[in-house]
């Protein structure tokens, strides 16, 4: 039935010509475009959020901008580095609209020197993503964007309307929860950090 | 390990985390924006809507077929008082001794039958009990519909009480005293002397209602001697009955539904929905009518929709031009007219017609919003109106009498094919389409000249969808 299928204008696998043919407002390439980056913009809404639907709507509203400002796209740039910016900031706003109350730090539980990347390597890719959903939204909304978006403390602050030191702290106190959390998924590793780290009246306790 | 270390180490497990999506998934991304009004809306058609869709224009295009059908049909009578106060007359006098004498107008076949009264028809024959009953009271309404009109000049005063006859058709007319009267003109050359006994009743309801005007008008002319002078049903008169006619052949069958059944259309989708008006033009007649058309994700398409066909006028120089190119045998509906012709004076038929038009598509799409559209299909004839101009011969005053003779009925159903292959442009909403045709007829009708005709058609449609 191959001769009776309908010819696209356009190859659907080739992102310029699929938003060429968006700017001409063809519904077959809206939707393509929407397939060729819908799991590249899902995996970063779930970075900046904490469940299913949040994501869905950081992605919902990210397409809603990259249809309303595609003509304001330079082809020039990449065009997922353009989106990834649109996705980001959607996110940005989300947080902004939710997460009013700034995070309190807590206690520094020091530096894990004992932690090595081999704790890291024995969590599949989905329990580290979980992992940064189930921090708090400041936290979250701080790591991902210094630790894995490689933006500055200065941009963050910012971005978030915070100052950088309350940036750096958050970044800190993150990446010490996450390590916690990637510990106690390693019995093993988990024990040792334990023992080890145990205040020394409970320590002689046990 | 440091901080950089342990977030590349995150960061490189979080990379590649891209999944591929579900048709589900995208549909709610792109509903949501729709919904938004970010992406036009798309069609929303899916097999159910298809069905009904087609269905639905199947069922309106059955339902005007079998309506002009029963229409049209011999066997309906409607009531249709157009001689009410002359047929009670005729009731009560039809003894009388001028209905005692025969009745032979040259282009009648009048045969003696036996019978005891005059008008009284034979029986076995359901015409004729027909007009039997239809001279107590009423007119009956034959498949081929047909009443004469006169020009202006046909309105020559007449001689007051002067006998009015033959003619082919009778006229209502009004006297001065606002009675109703049935009259003829004519010159009283071919006037016949009576009617008599039992008359063989020609085959066509419009021979029968001609000759049995002519009996009543035979009858009515001799009531009216000494009458104001008669003045001639104008055609709006004549037209009233019509209307009625078709309001009772639908009415008169309450509950007459047509099964709309449809094949498994399988897993094809709609994709685009559009109306449009689309013209044609052909060597010998032109077209208007409105049509929507369904077309399918893979590029097929189904179009079905009313098309007003208008013919050209076919003029003929006079009667013996006429009877050379009437190869077509349109002498069978018009001969009765034509025999009181002016044999020297021009002969113009104009037609029009009813049709559904229906096809299956293909559109090939273009660059640029271009495309192409391969069409096959046919248009199924509803109803045929034609209208004969001539001019008759001189009346008693010897002024010409131009003639003006309508028909209804008669379009044959199915009895073509049409074959197109058009280049469409999409701009917004819009579709532009023109479409040269092939339309080859596979049964000759007497209405349609050509065996085939070529011509070219435009559109204009608009598109629901995403298309």
């Amino acid at each position: 039935m191959g001769i009776f299928r309908r010819k696209e204008s356009f190859d659907p696998t080739d992102s310029n010509a699929v938003i060429t043919a968006c700017r001409r407002n063809d519904p077959q390439a809206q939707r393509a475009l929407v397939k060729l980056y819908y799991g590249y913009v899902k995996s970063l809404a779930l970075r900046f959020s904490s469940d299913q639907m949040d994501a869905e709507e950081i992605l919902n509203d990210s397409f809603l901008k990259v249809f309303t400002n595609l003509n304001t796209y330079n082809e020039s740039q990449e065009f997922k580095g353009w989106l990834r910016r649109i996705v980001i900031n959607t996110a940005i706003d989300a947080y902004r609209k939710r997460s009013k109350i700034p995070e309190s730090s807590e206690p520094d539980p020091g530096i894990i020197n004992e932690f090595t990347e081999d704790a890291i390597d024995r969590i599949s890719a989905e329990e580290i993503l979980q992992m940064v959903r189930s921090l708090t939204p400041a936290y979250r909304m701080v790591f991902t964007l210094y630790a894995i978006e490689g933006y500055t403390h200065k941009e963050i602050a910012e971005m978030l309307g915070i100052s950088e030191g309350t940036s750096k702290s958050n970044l800190r106190d993150a990446r010490i929860r996450l390590q916690k959390m990637i510990f106690k998924a390693n019995p093993n590793l988990y024990k040792a950090y334990e023992l080890k780290n145990l205040p020394t009246d409970e320590h002689r306790k046990i | 390990m440091n901080t950089e270390r342990f977030d590349e180490a995150i960061r490189k497990k979080l990379e590649g985390l891209d999944q591929k999506p579900t048709e589900q998934e995208v549909d709610q991304v792109v509903q949501h924006l729709t919904r938004k009004h970010v992406l036009k809306p798309r069609t929303g058609l899916r097999l159910s809507t298809v069905v009904i869709g087609v269905g639905s224009v199947v069922l309106v295009a059955a339902l005007l077929f079998f309506a002009l059908r029963y229409f049209n049909n011999d066997e309906t009578s409607v009531n249709t008082p157009l001689i009410d106060n002359t047929a009670d007359s005729l009731a009560k006098d039809s003894t009388a001794p001028e209905f005692q004498q025969p009745v032979t107008p040259a282009h009648m076949d009048v045969q003696p039958l036996p019978g005891e009264r005059d008008l009284q028809l034979n029986p076995p024959q359901p015409k004729e009990s027909q007009i039997n009953a239809e001279i107590r009271g009423n007119l009956p309404r034959s498949g081929v519909r047909a009443y004469t009109e006169r020009s202006s000049n046909s309105l020559a005063p007449q001689e007051p009480g002067k006998l009015i006859t033959e003619d082919s058709n009778p006229a209502v007319t009004h006297s001065a005293d606002g009675t109703d009267r049935v009259s003829k003109s004519g010159s009283e050359a071919e006037v016949p002397s009576g009617i008599s006994g039992n008359q063989n009743i020609p085959r066509t309801e419009d021979t029968v209602e001609t000759s049995l005007k002519q009996k009543v008008s035979a009858f009515s002319a001799e009531e009216s001697a000494g009458n104001p002078p008669a003045v001639i049903l104008q055609d709006t008169m004549a037209a009233e009955p019509v209307k009625s006619a078709v309001t009772e052949s639908v009415t008169d069958q309450p509950g007459k539904t047509v099964p709309v059944t449809g094949g498994k259309p399988g897993n094809f989708r709609a994709e685009l929905l559009r109306v449009g008006v689309v013209s044609q033009l052909a060597s010998e007649n032109l077209t208007f009518g409105a049509v929507g058309s369904f077309k399918l994700a893979n590029g097929l398409g189904f179009d079905a929709g009313f098309r007003y066909m208008d013919f050209s006028q076919q003029k003929f120089d006079n009667k013996s031009d006429f009877d050379r190119h009437d190869h077509r045998k349109k002498n069978d509906r018009f001969d009765d007219k034509l025999r009181f012709a002016e044999p020297n004076a021009p002969i113009s038929i104009h037609s029009n017609l009813i049709q559904v038009p229906v096809a299956i598509t293909y559109s090939i799409p273009l660059p640029r919003r271009f495309s192409v559209e391969l069409s096959m299909g046919t248009d199924l004839d509803l109803n045929l109106n034609q209208r004969l101009d001539y001019r008759g011969r001189p009346d008693s005053t010897g002024a010409p009498r131009d003639e003006r003779f309508r028909t209804q009925g008669g379009a044959e159903f199915f009895n073509n094919l049409i074959f197109s292959a058009g280049v469409e442009k999409q701009w917004k909403s819009l579709v532009f389409q023109f479409s040269p045709f092939l339309r080859p007829q596979l049964k000759q009708v007497f209405y349609k000249p050509r065996e085939t005709e070529f011509g070219f058609g435009l559109g204009v449609y608009y598109r629901f969808g995403l298309k």
